[in-house]
């Protein structure tokens, strides 16, 4: 191969580095006007007056929109096809606030700071109701929601039958995560324009479904689907965030009502708390083990959080159980999972979609189980893990060559894990304020929405008379290089330089039908589309050669850009002339299609390796070596990937470590960087990378597997692992933060 | 609003001549400027003395040391690293937020925002320091350090004044070595939780003849240790003088601070005074 394997940059990373490239909120349309919403500022209660005089009285102020003066019209902001089924519950303004940063009006005004101050004037009227901030006022019976069930969800279900005989040893683990922010650099934005003459509705911005997105806005602003256009803007990283539609009902509402253009961009605070976040957990696991380390059955207690709407909630949920299979082999599971209400922020979407989650609940298990059962942590994970040919055992979708010990295996090598234990045992034994400490943490993911979905690609390309390729795919590039990535494919295919190749990213009126940039699936389906749409370009290529210049098509083939015969080495006719001379002489665009359904779903998988130091007299951790060891099958763009993982490692720690939304005892959420605190460029060492490239899919273009997602799931379960093993403890409540730490330690001291 | 932008000291106390209580002081705008986003302030008048070239100096004499109230946290690290009894506002300075933000916020700035967690807080209570003030007649007088933070967010600037510069006396200083570390949220780019100045003087056997510390972001304003600064005289900088001044730090911590933070910030006083005897160990060795 050429190009695939090879090292690109991102396509756009030099513009976004010089602040060139424009995102959604850098865009003006004339006339347009600046929205800003007006949150609610108690957790739960009836509004029962907007008074927006002061506001109106301004001069610039184009329109005051609120619970009293907009459709009752609801929308669900999950839903990201037409078929799915799901409560409408969501109104662009609702005169029932659920929590703190409910959307109760907006002010529409001729700029962003005009329309900032005429928002602060903007006085409700509120009646207050009883709240609950979480868990424990939900499960002691505080009713958060009246009328609904505190309790959203609760079900149970069971996989496999129990494995080992009478001589089990029994384990029992308990997790907690914390909300969290997606913190993606760019908050969420959306412009509106609406075309009253046409009827006509365009919406830009980044977003991960533009066809999401049409079904939403259509159907809550009762619009056929071809008047509702939604065009992908530039994104500034999404990790979930921009999945489900919060900006683009509420702008494409107020554009109509308003005549105008509107643009909403989310403040920092909007979006840590007014979009989405990644929802609490609570985990309890009853685990089975054989005395020799293998899993004979888990049974796994989980409850969710979903904040003031249900949201994904239902879905994340079940899709958390299914994760349990994607890397060790575990014979039975038994599984109940809860999801509960709350008057607080909205569980979403969120990088790994659970799968981090259960990384974190089964990891602090496995590393109970290590510690009960006397086992090295890796070589306890090494029995445990699945094998090349291993299936699913919940879906029966095989996982193909998966590589989890082989990961494993190379890890414990090149960490020098057994080295660093026994280091470690010494320098803790001869330090008294420094605590040493590895940890190890394992996790799989999928590569696409098989068997779940329907999961299919389409894509159009064509030829220019110059011999440059135009493509066209839905894709959503987050910022991490998914447009690249296809380029490269399509370059591979046609033997060119992907420098020759331009993408049309998603824009619902120039692309074709797709589910969205979701479970990982950009690389295998649209990668996998981007392969066969070029084939087909090639194969048109290939005969309007055959016709044009009168060879046998079999004995053509194509080479660095040209069209050559076999057995004539003279014989070359570049990509040009063929475009060229087919529309000239054939009267005929040199163009193809291609769609790719999609029946696979390998395993993909990770191991890391952390290495800390923990600082006994202030709680803080350092992270001394970081090694990510990624099963990955043929890396497109390995620099890209390298960099995914590192950017992962780089969240995973933070979310091991530092990061945590907490909700007050007024309802109030953090709402500022300044107390959330993430992991930085200088927190960090270098974070080494493993790529694996062994096991690679069979569907998937040129072999690839997925990496988004899944080198996320394993970062933050090593350095907890990690940090646990510095102190000898067994904390399962996320973050470790210099608090819990201390808190922990001075505990200790005084037993 | 106004806003007016004087060239020279004249203008400044011309334009302070119209300031009123809501008017606001631009040095820096690390804060303010949020502020002014969020609508939390919401002044009449800004004032930017930017433009003044002599409020940009720092003028470091045998004598004196004067910081013009527009010298940025940069300069400031840059210009005391190296001198031994000013370390401590070097190092305070070089931990300010990101490059971004040493490259804006002011000292003059940092004290007259009087945020608890304010890092030139504490360390401006080492040193007998006075802020020079202008006023709106073109007259400048001076207020100590001590006392002109009245609370978070207040401090003790009539309205129509403004500081110009903040000046310390240096040969009083004499032989001294001093340090600050702080405990934020991490490492980098954070706002303290706590932080601890030392100034002291050594004998040139080791013996400390005179020790001052001051404590940031633990109570509303810096607080002194006097029992620490008694217990270290006629001492050797050594383990059981650290074992002491770290307890009375942390029962100095736990007094003053409020109760959901307490817990952590008396037991970090262990890493913070250690690290602080760490730091000044290194600079008399």
């Amino acid at each position: 191969m050429k190009i695939v394997g090879s090292c690109r940059p991102i396509h756009d990373a030099r513009g976004k580095a010089a602040g060139y490239t424009k995102y959604a909120g850098d865009f003006a349309l004339p006339g347009m006007a600046y929205l800003v919403l007006v949150r609610s500022t108690i957790p739960h209660g009836h509004v029962k007056a907007v008074h927006a005089e002061k506001a109106l009285a301004l001069p610039g102020v184009y329109g005051v929109f609120h619970c009293f003066n907009t459709p009752q019209n609801t929308f669900n902001r999950y839903r990201s096809r037409f078929s799915q089924e799901l409560p409408d519950e969501e109104r662009a303004f609702t005169d029932y606030v659920r929590f703190v940063g409910d959307r109760v009006a907006a002010v529409a005004a001729e700029s962003q700071e005009l329309a900032e101050r005429a928002a602060r004037l903007v006085e409700i009227e509120y009646e207050e109701l009883p709240y609950s901030i979480g868990f424990d006022d939900t499960l002691s019976g505080q009713n958060c929601l009246p009328g609904e069930s505190p309790i959203r969800d609760d079900f149970t279900a069971d996989v496999g039958r129990p494995a080992g005989d009478g001589s089990l040893i029994e384990v029992e683990s308990f997790t907690e995560l914390p909300r969290l922010h997606h913190a993606a650099m760019e908050p969420h934005t959306c412009i509106a324009d609406y075309d009253p003459y046409q009827e006509q509705l365009t919406l830009y911005s980044p977003n991960q479904a533009i066809h999401g997105i049409r079904v939403v806005v259509a159907r809550y602003l009762e619009m056929p689907f071809h008047k509702v256009r939604v065009i992908k803007a530039t994104m500034g990283g999404s990790f979930g965030a921009k999945q489900e539609w919060l900006t683009e009902p509420v702008a494409a509402l107020v554009a109509k009502l308003l005549g105008r253009p509107v643009k909403l961009v989310y403040s920092r605070a909007e979006a840590m708390t007014g979009a989405v976040i990644r929802g609490a957990v609570r985990a309890h696991v009853q685990g089975k083990f054989t005395p020799e380390g293998e899993i004979a059955s888990l049974s796994l207690d989980v409850i969710l959080d979903a904040g003031a709407y249900v949201g994904n909630s239902a879905d994340y949920i079940r899709t958390l159980f299914g994760k349990l299979f994607r890397c060790y082999k575990v014979p039975h599971a038994h599984y109940h999972g809860q999801v509960i209400s709350s008057n607080t922020p909205v569980s979403g979407a969120f990088r790994g979609w659970s799968a981090p989650e259960e990384a974190l609940i089964v990891e602090r298990h496995m590393d109970a189980a290590a510690q009960a059962l006397g086992i090295d942590r890796v070589e306890l994970r090494r029995r445990n893990a699945l094998l090349p040919g291993s299936s699913d055992l919940k879906t029966g979708v095989p996982l193909e060559d998966i590589r989890i010990r082989e990961a494993l295996d190379r890890g414990q090598e090149l960490f020098h894990w057994n080295e660093l234990c026994r280091e470690d045992a010494a320098f803790n034994a001869s330090n008294g304020r420094y605590r040493r400490g590895v940890g190890v943490g394992c996790g799989g993911h999928g590569s696409t929405y098989f068997p779940r979905h329907d999961d299919f690609g389409e894509g159009w390309i064509f030829m220019n008379e110059d011999g440059t390729v135009q493509l066209k795919i839905t894709t959503h590039d987050h910022g991490c290089g998914t447009v690249t990535m296809l380029k490269m494919v399509v370059a591979e295919v046609l033997d060119i330089s992907d420098e020759d190749i331009y993408l049309t990213e998603g824009d619902t009126a120039n692309t074709p039908i797709d589910f969205g940039c979701f479970a990982s699936r950009t690389t295998f389906v649209l990668g996998r589309t981007a392969v066969e749409t070029a084939r087909a370009l090639k194969q048109t290529l290939l005969e309007r050669a055959a016709l044009l210049f009168d060879q046998p098509l079999e004995q053509l083939y194509v080479e660095n850009g040209a069209v050559r015969c076999q057995g004539s080495p003279d014989l070359s006719w570049t990509y040009a002339e063929i475009a060229g001379q087919s529309m000239l002489k054939l009267k005929r665009n040199v163009s193809a299609q291609a769609q790719f359904n999609n029946v696979t779903n390998p395993g993909v998988t990770g191991a890391h390796f952390a290495h800390v130091e923990v600082d006994t007299w202030t709680g803080f951790t350092k992270i001394l070596d970081y090694l990510a060891v990624q099963d990955i099958g043929q890396p497109i763009n390995p620099t890209m990937c390298i960099a995914q993982i590192q950017g992962a490692a780089q969240m995973g720690c933070g979310a091991a470590l530092r990061e945590e939304l907490v909700v007050q005892k007024d309802g109030r959420c953090t709402s500022s960087l300044s107390k959330y605190h993430l992991f930085l460029a200088p927190d960090l060492p270098n974070i080494r990378v493993e790529l694996l490239t062994d096991g690679r899919s069979s569907e998937g273009p040129f072999g690839a597997k997925s990496i988004g997602e899944v080198c996320y799931v394993p970062t933050a379960p090593a350095v907890c692992g990690a940090v646990n093993d510095a102190l000898g403890s067994q904390l399962g409540t996320l973050p470790f933060t210099p608090d819990r730490i201390l808190k922990h330690l001075a505990k200790e001291g005084t037993k | 609003m106004n806003s007016l932008t004087p060239k020279t000291l004249a203008e400044f106390s011309a334009a302070l001549s119209q300031a009123t209580s809501k008017t606001r002081i631009l040095s820096g705008g690390t804060d303010l400027v949020i502020q002014l986003h969020q609508g939390r302030a919401e002044p009449d008048l800004l004032i930017y003395p930017g433009q003044i070239p002599e409020l940009h100096k720092i003028h470091l004499t045998e004598d004196a040391l004067h910081i013009g109230a527009m010298a940025t946290m940069a300069e400031l690290s840059a210009a005391l690293d190296p001198v031994p009894e000013f370390r401590a506002i070097a190092d305070a300075a070089s931990k300010v937020g990101s490059p971004q933000i040493r490259s804006k916020a002011t000292m003059a700035g940092n004290l007259c925002n009087a945020s608890p967690a304010g890092d030139m807080l504490p360390v401006s209570r080492l040193y007998d320091l006075e802020l020079e003030v202008l006023s709106g007649d073109g007259t400048v007088s001076r207020l100590p350090a001590d006392g002109f933070v009245l609370g978070p967010g207040k401090n003790a600037l009539q309205s129509g004044q403004a500081v110009v510069g903040l000046v310390l006396d240096r040969k009083c200083w004499t032989g001294y070595v001093s340090a600050f570390r702080k405990i934020g949220f991490r490492e980098y780019v954070s706002i303290a939780r706590e932080g601890m100045g030392a100034l002291i003087r050594f004998e040139p056997d080791g013996i400390i003849q005179d020790a001052r510390f001051a404590l940031g972001a633990v109570a509303t304003s810096p607080i002194r240790i006097p029992e620490a600064e008694e217990r270290m005289i006629g001492r050797k900088l050594d383990q059981a003088l650290l074992e002491e001044v770290t307890a009375i730090t942390a029962q100095t911590i736990h007094n003053n601070c409020r109760p959901t933070n307490r817990l952590y910030k008396t037991e970090a006083a262990r890493g913070l005074v250690a690290d602080l005897f760490d730091m000044i160990q290194e600079r008399i060795s």
